[in-house]
């Protein structure tokens, strides 16, 4: 089937510098992690000249190109940003799949008749996208969706092959464009270096050799779809719907929605031997707006990536970035017209609802051999959904080991839910020695150190003790503290003094009252209670 | 002058790589199988009827049994948390779950950490309002086979009974930090803890404690205990 692909390159540097205005004109980088490692994952002009490349470090990056400026990554960003592209194509068709923010899918057929051909088509979208504000846009029309995104992504800005040249045009691009990092290793190593060597492989030795998904990329490499074209309307109990009552405007509210709407699908599909790669996401308003859109994923959808898109989408019709104007139906999808409508708490989502529109049968996902007990670890999942429910997602966490030099810094609460960081369990030089205190206060609690004569106490400028503690006073402790019987310190602190913000000061002890173990710091001549020893 | 060496210590020094190579390779396997005994474990453990509590607090309490509740009481300082952690710990290294509710948000995760707990099992509702407490106790017990929660100031005895009966239903350990107003199978009321001196030789906290308790419950003799850690 004959496909456009509208790809705007470096979309994550884009959404960055549409969004925020504390970028410069310097270079600048969008970092995220992959397999722990944080990496380059996009870059502008600028920095790719300075000879900054996808993948590259951000020691290299920093090293490469002084000055860069760094991003993280920041999908529901990239999406909100990426409405007014998809809005401006959706002027042309309905049918369009989002792959990823940046890239938008759709076959050509009917628009391309009604624009008069396939170069007035891209020459148009392309029209269409530079006139919604974004610059950088390329169009690729090929037979096959993997044709036509490696057409766009030679096209300047328009790229068309021929119909029935796409097998051709193809044949010379490497084995790394299907997009399976491990498949292309494996790959390459066997000799297989450019897709033209794969096509001529009999596809009997592929299945032999790669199985299914083998098989699958032969198809694609062959400029054919993996999945072909399904014309019937997916069956009515797949269709999961969440209504809101009151109607919610808030993202936090619906975004939580999308995580019990995106699990009730998957399970329900699990349930039925079904995995879902496109799925339809659409939204009604209260006041009557209708918004859909469908994303598209390489391989099924799981249920944390299936969330992922919904809560994207859910944001970027919430919170619309102020060239799309607030909540504006896109009146190309649905019949509803709508004018301006202001965003406002009376505006919110009325119900979402999740369309698998192309299923196919799920052949297993290969749990790891030591994985436990996957259905306890499952029900403890669904209790913990349920506090969130009641007390807000950010209430249940759980400890990831962190470095730091006081107690509380020791240990990040993570979420529930969200990606840890990872563990970093070396010990912190500088840290207060001893076991960890099983009670820590952050913030600490107001407390009083005091000497014999009853002043507080005082330490040199290098931390040397001139007065010793003899009375600990704070409401906490039994009896509101009392007399000293030990003391051991003090551990004088200057951290993050290139901070203005965050710069601290002071002295820490460790001091025994009537038995109880306390850690006290003492910074500006105040004292507080940081942590007991329980 | 060049130093010859004969075919035979050759031979010998030859065998005795091989003989120190095999030795490292038997001890390499013996490692792995040590580590996939210590993996396989808690498939082995995760249906009986009772949780045992790793050493030194077995003293206190030899078991959690599933379904009952275990109350620690004490002042601050005398190492309540200590010992929730640590009989927190053995249900955690059973490769069960462990579910706390800290209304205060004053857990130290660190320390749990190092009583024992596998963080990778381990979650905690934080900063849980008073009102709000007892629903997130059953909640957690509805899905977790261990609870630890920390009681606030006031929790009504009818609450606290419903509660009672939510775990033996569900067969889940209750673990409750702090006065408790109902029934429970153990109580541990800890009245001190002794640390060692400061001075010279000890030029900061040492791990090394002495807790004072009162011990009373099923199976066991009630009485004061006297529980050592060393560092």
């Amino acid at each position: 089937m004959r496909q456009v692909c509208v790809w705007c390159p470096d979309w994550p540097v884009i959404a960055w510098r549409a969004t925020d205005p504390t970028l410069t004109d310097a270079p600048c980088v969008v970092l995220g992690r992959i397999q722990q490692r944080e990496v380059v994952l996009a870059t502008d002009v600028g920095a790719r000249t300075a000879g900054v490349h996808r993948g590259a470090r951000r020691r290299e990056a920093e090293a490469c190109c002084p000055g860069v400026q760094l991003r993280s990554v920041d999908p529901s960003r990239e999406t909100r940003v990426f409405e007014r592209v998809v809005r401006a194509i959706e002027t042309f068709t309905t049918r369009i799949e989002v792959h990823h923010p940046g890239r938008v899918v759709f076959p050509t057929r009917g628009p391309s008749r009604y624009f008069g051909g396939d170069t007035a088509l891209a020459d148009q979208l392309v029209d269409a996208v530079r006139a919604a504000g974004v610059s950088q846009v390329r169009v690729g029309i090929a037979d096959g969706e993997l044709a036509a995104w490696c057409a766009a992504r030679r096209a300047d800005p328009v790229h068309v092959v021929p119909a029935g040249a796409s097998a051709g045009f193809l044949a010379a691009h490497p084995i790394a464009v299907l997009g399976d990092a491990d498949f292309a290793d494996l790959a390459v190593r066997l000799g297989i270096t450019t897709l033209g060597v794969f096509v001529d492989l009999p596809v009997a030795a592929v299945l032999a050799r790669f199985g299914y998904e083998g098989v699958q990329r032969h198809v694609r490499a062959r400029g054919e779809d993996a999945t072909p074209l399904q014309l019937q309307t997916p069956p009515e109990e797949l269709i999961e719907r969440h209504v809101f009552d009151p109607p919610v405007a808030r993202v936090d509210a619906a975004a939580f929605a999308a995580k019990s709407l995106a699990d009730r699908c998957i399970a329900r599909l699990e349930r039925l031997g079904y995995a879902c790669t496109r799925v339809l996401v659409e939204a009604e308003t209260e006041q009557g707006g209708a918004f859909a859109r469908a994303w598209r994923h390489d391989g099924p959808l799981d249920a944390s990536a299936l969330a992922d898109r919904v809560r994207w989408q859910l944001e970027a019709w919430l919170q619309p970035d102020a060239a799309t104007g607030a909540l504006a139906p896109p009146g190309a999808v649905v019949d509803a017209v709508l004018v301006d409508v202001d965003a406002g708490p009376e505006n919110g989502l009325v119900w979402v609802q999740i369309t698998p529109e192309e299923i196919v049968p799920a052949d297993g996902r290969q749990l790891g051999f030591w994985g436990g007990d996957h259905a306890a670890a499952e029900r403890v999942g669904r209790a913990c959904a349920r506090v969130q429910s009641l007390c807000g997602p950010q209430s249940v966490a759980r400890a990831v080991m962190a470095g730091g030099r006081f107690p509380h810094e020791r240990v990040t609460w993570v979420p529930w839910g969200d990606v840890a960081p990872t563990s970093t369990a070396a010990p912190w030089p500088g840290g207060i020695p001893g076991p960890a205190p099983a009670r820590v206060w952050d913030p600490p609690l107001p407390a009083e150190l005091l000497d014999a004569d009853g002043q507080p106490v005082q330490v040199g400028a290098r931390g040397e003790v001139r007065t010793a503690p003899a009375t600990l006073r704070c409401a906490m402790l039994p009896n509101g503290g009392g007399s000293v019987d030990g003391w051991a310190g003090p551990w004088a602190h200057d951290v993050r003094w290139w901070d203005v913000v965050q710069h601290r000061r002071g002295v820490c002890w460790q001091v025994r009252v009537r038995g109880v173990a306390a850690l006290v710091v003492v910074q500006r001549g105040r004292a507080a209670l940081v942590a007991v020893y329980d | 002058m060049s130093v010859v060496t004969s075919p035979h210590s050759r031979a010998a020094s030859w065998r005795s790589d091989a003989l120190a190579h095999h030795r490292r390779d038997r001890a390499a396997a013996q490692a792995a199988l040590d580590d996939l005994a210590v993996r396989i474990r808690p498939t082995g453990a995760a249906h009986e009827r009772s949780l045992s509590v790793p050493e030194p607090f077995a003293a206190l309490l030899p078991r959690v049994q599933r379904g009952a509740v275990v109350a620690i009481d004490g002042p601050p300082g005398a190492g309540v948390l200590s010992v929730a952690f640590g009989i927190a710990a053995g249900v955690t290294q059973a490769g069960e779950w462990v579910a706390a509710v800290d209304p205060d948000g004053v857990f130290g995760g660190n320390a749990a950490i190092e009583c024992g707990i596998d963080p990778e099992r381990f979650v905690v509702a934080r900063h849980v309002s008073a009102r709000q407490w007892s629903a997130v106790v059953a909640a957690f017990l509805d899905g977790a086979p261990c609870v630890l929660a920390y009681v606030p100031a006031r929790v009504s005895q009818s609450d606290a009974q419903r509660l009672v009966a939510r775990a033996r239903e569900r067969a889940s350990a209750l673990l409750v930090v702090g006065p408790w107003p109902a029934a429970a199978a153990s109580r541990i009321r800890l009245t001190e803890s002794v640390w060692s001196e400061f001075g010279i030789d000890a030029p900061f906290l040492d791990s090394a404690r002495t807790f004072h308790a009162h011990v009373e419950g099923r199976g066991q003799a009630p009485g004061p205990r006297a529980l050592a850690v060393a560092s």
